[in-house]
C-alpha cells in the first residue's frame, strides 16, 4: 500500500510543475470565463510531462498512477482535466477509434474530456442510423472541463449495451455553469441531435461503460483527498503562526484535536481512493465498484468535513474571498457531489453486499 | 404545509400587528444568509427607512430611556416577538452594530452623547459599525493593539481595525482603542463613539469568500477625536464592551425563525426533488435527517426561551448564552450543508446559474454558515467558557 519510487518522483515532478502553473488569483477573478484559466500551453506542457498519456496501455499506465497524479491537480487547485483526459486516450486507444485524437491528446495538442450523464439523471442515449451513424440525444449536466475540451467522449446507452462516441466539443451545445466551484470549468453538454459517423463511435459492453463512471468518480474522489491535504497542511501552517492569547493558537488542545481529526479523515480517504485506484487495475469490475463505492462515501464526506474545520481554524481570515482556502473548500463539495454521491456510493455497496 | 413548532401563542395580538406592519413596509431586497450589507445606494437608504420606521412604530427602542422615546411599561417579551416576525418575513433585523452602539450610550454615555447620538440611531440617519476585532485581536479581544493617545482635549487614534461589517457604509464607529499600555490587558481599553468621515480613517472594502462584500478593513491614521467622544470613563472600555454585547437576547429567538423557514421550505422542496425515482421525503434516512433537524430546531428555540427567561426572574447563568449560540450557529450549518448535499449533482449549482434549486440560496447558506461559528466568540471560545466558567474545569 505504499507508492513505489516512481510514483513518488511523478509525484513529486507534478506538485512543482503544477505549483508554478497554477494562477488561483485567475480563479477568483470576477467573471472569468473558465475555460481562460489555463493556456493551451500549459496543456501541451502536461503532455510533455507525460501526465495526459498517463493510462495508454501502449504506456503501461496505471490508474495507481493517475491516482497520484490526480490528488496533485486537487492539490493545486489545478483547472486543468488532466485525469479525464487521460481516461480518454486509454479508452479511444482500448476500443480503437479516435487514433488521431488520442494521439493529440497524449501529445498536448488538444484536450478530450468524458462526457456522460450524472447518475442521478437519464442516460444520454444513442440511436443508430442504417448508414452506421449514431445519433445522440440527452444530456451531461456537469462535465469538467468541457468548455476548454476540443474534443467529447460520450458515454451513451444503446440498446441493451452501451456506445462510446467521439465527438467535436463544438458540435454540442454546451453551457458554462455557474457552480460552487471557481477553481475549474464545468459545463452542461446538450447532445440532441449530434450525429457521429461510423468510425467515430463504437459500441461496447456495459463492462468498459462501467470502468469510465468508476475511473470518473476516482478522479473526483482523489481530487478531494489532494485538495483536502492542501487544506490540512494550510491549516496546521497558521495555527503554528497565528498567535491569540500569547500563544500560537495550535498549542490550544480543541484546536490540535481539530487538526489531527482532518488528518484521519484524510488519510482514510486517500488509502480507499488509492485502493480503489489499484483495485480499477486489477481489471476485476466488481472489485474496482466495490472500491470505488468505499472511497465514495468516506472521501466525500470526510474531505468536506475537513475543509469546513479548515475554514473554523482559520477565524476571519478564512472567510476572505482573497483567502484561497475556499477555492478549496468549494472544489471538495463538488467533487462530493458530481459523478455519485455518498448517498449513491451507500446504495451501491448495500446493494452488491449480497 | 404549516409545521407545529411548538411556539406559544404568546402575546397575540401584538405579534399580528407587527406582522401586518412588517408585511406593509420591510424593503423587498433578496434575501441572503446571514448578516449582510446593503449591496448599493438604493438598498441601504431602504434600509434606512425601514428601521426607522420601526422605531417610529414603537417596535425598536420600547427598552430605551422614556425620555428618548422609551415604553416605560415596556415588556421585553416583546422584543423577541418583533424579533421573531421581522424573520419571519426574511426582513433585514436591526443592524448589529447600531443595537451594540445604542445599548452602550443607554448605559455608559454621557448626556451631551445620548442627547446627540439616540436620536440618530432613531431616525436611522446614523448607521453604526463596531470597531473591535484587530488583524491580531480576534478571540483574544484583549491583546488589541490600535492607541489612543490623550493629546490636550482630543485622543489621537492610531491602529488596524478588520471584519467591521457595514463599515464601508457606517456614519459612525463604536471604536476599542488601548488608551493605558501599561495597565494590566483588560484595564487599558477605552471605548469611544466616532465619527467614520474623520480624517485619517481608511475604510477598505474586503470580499467575503460568499462573492458578497459585507466586511471591511479600517485603517486609523492619527485620527483625532474628541475627550468627549469616550463613552463611560478612559480604561472602563472592556465593561462597555462586554455589557452591550450581553444584550443581544433576541438574536435567538429570531435565528430560530430562521431555521424553521429554511426547514419548512427544505421540506418542501425534498416532497419535489427524487432520489431513485421517488421523492426524496421517502427515502428512510432523508426522513431521520428532517426528524432529527426538527427537533433540534425545537431544542434550539428552548434554549434561547430558557435563557430569556432566566433573564428576566434574574437568574442567569454563564452556560446560557454560550449553549444557544453554539447550537444555533453548529445546526445552522448542518441543516444548510444537508441541503446543498440534498440536492445531489443539482447542489454544486449557485446563484446566477439558470438552473440553480431556490436561485441557489442553499449554497449561500452554506458557505455563509461559518460566519457564526466564527464570529462573535468561535464555537471553541464558547466551549472554553463552558468548560472552564460554567462547569468548573480547570484552566
Ligand atoms: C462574517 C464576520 C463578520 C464580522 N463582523 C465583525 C464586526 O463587525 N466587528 C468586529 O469587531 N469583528 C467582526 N468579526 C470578527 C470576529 O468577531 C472574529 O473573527 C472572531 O472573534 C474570531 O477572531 P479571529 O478571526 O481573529 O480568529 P482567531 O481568534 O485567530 O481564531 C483562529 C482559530 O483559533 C481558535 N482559537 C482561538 N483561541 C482559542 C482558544 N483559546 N482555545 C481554542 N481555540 C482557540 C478559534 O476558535 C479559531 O478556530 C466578524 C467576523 C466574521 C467572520
Amino acid at each position: 500500500m505504499l507508492l513505489s519510487d516512481e510514483q513518488i518522483s511523478l509525484a513529486d515532478a507534478a506538485r512543482d510543475w503544477l505549483a508554478k502553473r497554477t494562477d488561483l488569483a485567475a480563479a477568483r477573478a470576477d467573471g472569468a470565463a473558465l475555460a481562460a484559466l489555463y493556456s493551451a500551453d500549459d496543456v501541451r506542457a502536461a503532455a510533455e510531462l507525460g501526465l495526459t498519456s498517463l493510462l495508454r496501455p501502449a504506456e503501461g499506465g496505471t490508474f495507481a498512477d493517475l491516482a497520484v497524479v490526480v490528488e496533485e491537480l486537487g492539490r493545486a487547485g489545478s483547472p486543468l482535466p488532466l485525469g479525464q483526459a487521460a481516461l480518454v486516450a486509454r479508452l479511444l486507444d482500448q476500443i480503437g477509434i479516435g487514433a488521431a485524437v488520442s494521439d493529440a491528446v497524449a501529445d498536448g495538442a488538444a484536450l478530450a474530456v468524458p462526457a456522460a450523464a450524472e447518475p442521478d439523471d437519464a442516460a444520454i442515449s444513442g440511436g443508430p442510423g442504417a448508414d452506421g451513424t449514431l445519433t445522440l440525444a440527452g444530456r451531461a449536466a456537469a462535465v469538467v472541463g468541457g468548455l476548454g475540451a476540443a474534443w467529447l467522449l460520450v458515454s451513451a446507452a444503446l440498446d441493451d449495451d452501451r456506445a462510446l462516441a467521439l465527438v467535436p466539443a463544438a458540435s454540442a451545445t454546451r453551457t458554462a455553469r455557474t457552480t460552487l466551484d471557481l477553481s475549474r470549468d464545468i459545463a452542461a453538454v446538450d447532445l440532441h441531435g449530434v450525429a457521429v459517423p461510423a468510425g467515430d463511435w463504437a459500441r461496447v459492453g456495459a463492462g468498459l461503460a462501467e470502468t469510465l463512471d468508476q475511473a470518473l468518480a476516482l478522479i473526483h474522489i482523489l481530487d478531494a483527498v489532494g485538495a483536502a491535504g492542501r487544506l490540512l497542511d494550510m491549516t496546521v501552517g497558521y495555527v503554528k503562526e497565528r498567535e491569540q492569547f500569547g500563544r500560537p493558537v495550535g498549542s490550544f488542545q480543541a484546536v490540535k484535536h481539530h487538526a489531527a481529526t482532518m488528518a484521519v479523515d484524510i488519510e482514510a480517504a486517500r488509502l480507499c481512493g488509492h485502493d480503489a485506484a489499484r483495485a480499477l487495475d486489477s481489471g476485476d469490475l466488481v472489485v474496482a465498484g466495490t472500491a470505488v463505492a468505499v472511497a465514495g462515501s468516506v472521501a466525500g464526506e470526510g474531505t468536506s468535513r475537513a475543509a469546513s474545520t479548515a475554514l473554523q481554524l482559520h477565524g476571519g481570515m478564512g472567510f476572505t474571498w482573497e483567502h484561497d482556502l475556499h477555492l478549496f473548500l468549494r472544489r471538495i463539495k463538488v467533487d462530493e457531489l458530481v459523478r455519485g454521491t455518498p448517498r449513491q456510493h451507500r446504495e451501491h455497496l448495500i446493494a452488491t453486499a449480497g | 404545509m404549516s409545521v407545529d413548532w411548538g411556539s406559544g401563542t404568546e402575546l397575540g395580538e401584538f405579534r399580528a400587528q407587527v406582522r401586518a406592519f412588517v408585511a406593509g413596509h420591510a424593503p423587498g431586497r433578496a434575501a441572503r444568509a446571514g448578516v449582510r450589507s446593503p449591496e448599493n445606494a438604493e438598498e441601504l437608504a431602504e434600509l434606512r427607512r425601514w428601521i426607522a420606521a420601526l422605531f417610529e412604530a414603537g417596535y425598536f427602542g420600547a427598552d430605551w430611556p422614556v425620555e428618548f422615546g422609551g415604553d416605560a411599561g415596556h415588556d421585553p417579551r416583546r422584543d423577541v416577538v418583533v424579533a421573531e416576525e421581522i424573520a419571519r418575513a426574511r426582513a433585514p433585523m436591526q443592524l448589529g452594530g447600531n443595537a451594540l452602539a445604542a445599548s452602550a450610550l443607554i448605559r455608559f454615555g454621557s448626556d451631551e452623547q445620548q442627547a446627540r447620538l439616540l436620536p440618530a440611531i432613531r431616525s436611522c440617519d446614523d448607521l453604526w459599525c463596531q470597531l473591535f476585532s484587530e488583524p491580531d485581536a480576534g478571540s483574544d479581544l484583549g491583546g488589541m493593539r490600535t492607541r489612543a493617545v490623550a493629546d490636550g482635549d482630543d485622543y489621537v487614534v492610531t491602529g488596524q481595525k478588520v471584519w467591521t461589517t457595514n463599515g464601508h457604509w457606517a456614519d459612525r464607529g463604536y471604536l476599542l482603542a488601548r488608551t493605558d499600555p501599561d495597565a494590566p490587558k483588560h484595564k487599558g481599553i477605552t471605548a469611544f463613539a466616532i465619527d467614520m468621515d474623520t480624517p485619517g480613517i481608511d475604510v477598505r472594502p474586503l470580499r467575503e469568500l460568499t462573492g458578497t462584500s459585507d466586511f471591511n478593513e479600517v485603517f486609523l491614521d492619527g485620527v483625532r477625536i474628541p475627550a468627549a467622544a469616550v463613552i463611560g470613563r478612559p480604561g472602563q472600555g472592556w465593561i462597555v464592551a462586554n455589557a452591550s454585547l450581553a444584550e443581544e437576547r433576541n438574536g435567538v429567538s429570531a435565528a430560530v425563525v430562521d431555521l424553521q423557514l429554511a426547514w419548512e421550505d427544505l421540506h418542501a422542496l425534498a416532497q419535489k426533488i427524487e432520489i431513485d425515482g421517488r421523492p426524496a421525503l421517502e427515502q428512510a434516512d432523508v426522513r431521520q435527517r428532517f426528524g432529527a433537524l426538527r427537533a433540534e430546531i425545537r431544542a434550539c428555540a428552548l434554549l434561547g426561551q430558557s435563557s430569556f427567561t432566566r433573564w428576566r426572574a434574574g437568574r442567569e447563568r454563564v452556560i446560557d448564552a454560550p449553549a444557544g449560540k453554539l447550537w444555533f450557529s453548529e445546526l445552522n450549518l448542518r441543516l444548510n450543508e444537508f441541503a446543498v448535499d440534498l440536492l445531489g449533482a443539482r447542489g454544486i449549482l449557485t446563484e446566477g446559474d439558470t438552473d440553480a434549486v431556490d436561485s441557489g440560496r442553499w449554497q449561500d447558506a452554506y458557505l455563509y454558515a461559518r460566519a457564526y461559528t466564527i464570529a462573535g466568540g468561535s464555537s471553541e471560545i464558547m466551549r472554553n467558557l463552558i468548560a472552564e466558567r460554567a462547569l468548573g474545569l480547570p484552566r
